[in-house]
């Protein structure tokens, strides 16, 4: 039997990418119930752009509050028993969630499943079949997840620089148990800016990746300090 | 042995550190591995991004904690091994900075963690700017 499953999109200034990014979800072999758009106080009118496309889609508006925020929100409205995420201005291919609904249907112990993505150049078509470097992706993007284990993991707290609020997510899911999968199919298109950033630039946009790891150190010492106090017996 | 007199950096861009109060934490972004420092690693690493030769460190912790001085060593090595330190080309000899704060808090360590690589390589650093938005286009590696 075939799961249903809700799409929490957190949006900030999407107005010229989601569009895309939902009609990549309205064109998926299996149907998502429903399409969560958190529009995070946005100025470039994405609610209108959203609001003008035909599906079954429930927009939830907030003040910006940053990603991790947004996509809370949309997790704490799902009721269906699977949930993806995606990215505003990313693309899933049409058999993306069938293909990982099969895995996880195979695999009840998995909690959360990912897939492989194509990178393509933003304004450029996100065409599956042409040239493009391809990774595995375990972000927000590619993400569908057993809802019961979302909501045990919490909210997605927000990081320095609204980065890294997924590596941390993920890493308190594993650290509760949950088992993540990959289906090593490329399933979804990945937008990237062509660029370069200078180092202190890259100094101070990893701070969100260093309170990331930050946080797993102090589980790991958490952890180990209750092992040690626990009577062994 | 590290290079007695010779000042070192932290290897920049790839490497990045911050100090939590008081608890600072390394990542490499290059691949993916962070570390947690405990003891006087703290201060040896601070005193040694701030410029201060190993000598000048081996010298401040022999005058107070002269049993840790062999494991002094032995870390500034191991901050070499790892890449996360790097010779600072630009400082000639004769600019000394004295090392600040105290050799308290035992012997320094180093724990060293791989367990978020394809996590951290799948979150490439991101454009974030405010007229872009977000999620906001990635930059290419």
């Amino acid at each position: 039997m075939t799961l249903a499953y809700s799409v929490v999109i957190p949006a900030y200034n999407a107005a010229a990418t989601i569009d895309e990014s939902i009609a990549s979800i309205l064109a998926q072999t299996v149907p998502a119930q429903e399409i969560v758009v958190v529009d995070d106080g946005s100025t470039d009118g994405t609610a209108s752009v959203v609001s003008r496309i035909k599906g079954p889609i429930t927009v939830i508006s907030q003040e910006n509050r940053g990603p991790g925020s947004a996509t809370s929100a949309g997790l704490r409205h799902v009721t269906t028993p699977l949930v993806a995420t995606l990215d505003a201005d990313d693309v899933w291919l049409p058999a993306k969630i069938a293909r990982q609904i099969a895995a996880l249907d195979m695999d009840p112990g998995t909690s959360g499943i990912f897939s492989l993505a194509k990178l393509f150049a933003d304004g450029a078509s996100p065409d599956p079949h042409a040239e493009g470097p391809v990774r595995r992706l375990w972000t927000r993007t590619t993400l569908l997840f057993r809802t019961d284990a979302a909501r045990e993991v919490g909210d997605m707290a927000d990081l320095p620089g609204n980065l890294g609020e997924v590596i941390d997510w993920l890493a308190r899911s594993r650290d509760l148990g949950h088992r993540h999968a990959m289906v090593e199919e490329v399933l979804a298109m990945r937008r990237i800016r062509a660029g370069s950033l200078s180092s202190k630039l890259d100094a101070e946009r990893a701070r969100g990746y260093l309170a990331a790891v930050r946080n797993s150190i102090d589980r790991k010492k958490a952890r180990a300090e209750k092992s040690s106090t626990e009577p062994n017996c | 042995m590290p290079a007695l007199d010779v000042s070192y950096t932290i290897n920049a861009p790839d490497v990045v550190a911050e100090d939590f109060n008081g608890q600072t934490v390394i990542l490499n972004l290059a691949d993916g591995r962070y570390f947690n420092l405990e003891g006087i690693a703290t201060p040896i690493w601070n005193n040694l991004v701030r410029g201060c030769t190993p000598q000048s460190i081996f010298d401040s912790i022999g005058r107070q904690s002269p049993e840790l001085t062999d494991e002094a060593v032995r870390f500034i090595d191991r901050l070499i091994d790892l890449a996360l330190i790097r010779r600072q080309a630009d400082v000639g000899a004769g600019v000394a900075i004295d090392p600040q704060g105290e050799w308290a808090g035992g012997a320094p360590r180093i724990d060293i963690f791989d367990d978020l690589q394809e996590l951290i390589f799948a979150d490439p650093i991101h454009d974030v700017d405010e007229q872009l938005g977000w999620p906001a286009p990635r930059i290419a590696q």
